[in-house]
């Protein structure tokens, strides 16, 4: 196999993880009620990750590699190296 | 009624965060010249909310950071050893300041936000803006959220003249996003979303060289860039141990050729009446674009090269740990991170040899007043 195959695989290899995964998540669904939502409001089951935490994660992460974004828009950038 | 994500009023406060970040050394054996001690940095952040009255809130973020150590600088070809690394040989030192003010109004069911920042450091030099809004249902089950940013960046590299970099360049920043959340049941929800990024201008990294058949020269590459990453978050709640399973992924993609796949997940388990413990792991693999290489032997026609260390196929594993103390009207956080990147780890595409892979170490720690 070339290498250009082999790139153009793990690229769709990729791409189909995460499609797969919502697919079969959101399959799932069912009504829920309002007074069935108490585990959901702990916590441990936020959705949003610390703001000052996930703040300097994702500098640092994207200082450090070639990707960047995640599910809100992106802030300011640095000169990191 | 449970909010899915946050539509109700943060909590007033104030908070303080110190974050240092230890780059392991680079070893002997991948060492052309230079420093083998790569970079420290020390990070102060303030944070701070007011709810002016039950509609509005105004957050505050302030950071300094100071950084010192060598950095790659370029990578020389030896065909006994293979690649080696050529180090910058002064010892780099900068500051960062930054501030960041957004505003945020709740409505029936839906928040906006607008927020500007700016950050500068002796040669770098960023002016951004963005909006984020979200709407949840009238049966509070879903809740799309979407947002878009701009950023105005001028790099003005040190001893520009000195070293034939460039004198005075911008570069320009477009995202745009969009996203959904669900609830899955009494003990799930589910979150995904897309964000597109439009680069334009000098993208290059001005003080990084490369060794081009046999001539050393200024990094190149091209002047646009466009992005998209997609992100997708999943929650259970774990009613025998209390506790929540967090699993992340992003598959991420650009017109240069990289891609890359993050996997994160942690464990979040309340401990006693006060305390929570959150191991965690992340595992990210990312393909080189076209013009990565450690070296090139011959000139490649489109005029772009880069080995950037950053840019290479590689693969990196981060474990962490996260314990919060949370009292009546304080809370501790302290959080611990090592990562460890190799060509190895990568999962997709052909790793070429790269001597500069980062490993870190990573510890934070936060106090929150509430007021």
């Amino acid at each position: 196999m070339t290498s250009k195959h082999c790139s153009h695989h793990a690229k769709s290899i990729m791409l189909l993880t995460p499609i797969c995964l919502a697919t079969l998540v959101l399959g799932a669904c069912a009504p829920v009620q309002p007074w069935q939502r108490g585990h959901l409001a702990l916590d441990v089951m936020a959705l949003d990750e610390d703001p000052m935490l996930a703040s300097i994660n994702q500098h640092i992460y994207e200082s450090k590699e070639a990707s960047s974004g995640s599910i809100s828009p992106a802030g300011g950038g640095c000169g990191c190296n | 009624m449970q909010d899915l994500l946050a539509l109700e009023a943060p909590d007033e406060g104030i908070s303080y965060q110190f974050t240092r970040y230890d780059e392991a050394p680079l070893p002997a054996d991948k060492l052309a010249f230079g420093s083998p001690e790569r970079y420290s940095v020390t990070s102060q952040q303030l944070h701070w909310v007011k709810n002016p009255d039950d509609s509005y809130s105004l957050t505050v973020d302030g950071l300094y950071e100071s950084m010192s150590g060598s950095s790659p600088w370029y990578v020389i070809p030896d065909p006994e050893t293979g690649p080696l690394q050529a180090m910058s040989g002064a010892t780099i030192r900068d500051r960062r300041r930054q501030i960041d003010v957004s505003v945020s109004r709740r409505g029936d069911r839906y928040t906006h936000t607008g927020a500007l920042g700016y950050s500068s450091e002796d040669d770098y030099e960023a002016v951004y803006g963005s909006y984020a809004g979200q709407k949840e249902s009238t049966d509070a089950l879903n809740t799309v959220t979407w947002g878009a940013s701009y950023s105005h960046d001028v790099i003005e590299p040190t001893d520009a003249e000195l070293y034939g970099r460039v004198q005075r360049v911008t570069k320009q920043r477009f995202s745009a996003s969009a996203g959904y959340a669900r609830i899955i049941n009494p003990d799930s929800v589910i979150q995904t979303g897309i964000v597109l990024t439009q680069l334009s201008g000098y993208l290059s990294d001005p003080y990084k060289l490369v060794w081009v058949d046999g001539l050393v020269v200024n990094d190149s590459r091209p002047d646009r860039r466009f992005t998209w990453a997609w992100t997708t978050r999943f929650r259970q709640y774990l009613e025998r141990s209390r506790a929540a399973l967090h699993l992340d992924g992003r598959y991420f993609g650009d017109d240069w050729g990289i891609r890359s796949l993050t996997l994160d997940m942690a464990w979040r388990q309340p401990a006693g009446e006060d305390w929570e413990v959150a191991p965690g792991i992340r595992y990210y693999t990312q393909v080189a674009p076209d013009f990565y290489g450690p070296v090139f032997d011959h000139v490649p026609i489109d005029g772009f090269w880069s080995s950037d260390y950053r840019l290479a196929t590689y693969g990196a594993v981060s474990y962490r740990l996260n314990a919060v103390l949370r009292k009546e009207t304080w809370s501790l956080s302290l959080f611990a991170e090592y990562y460890d990147s190799k060509t190895g780890l990568a999962l997709f595409g052909t790793p070429r040899d790269t001597p500069a892979l980062v490993d870190f170490w990573r510890f934070t720690a936060r106090l929150t007043i509430d007021l």
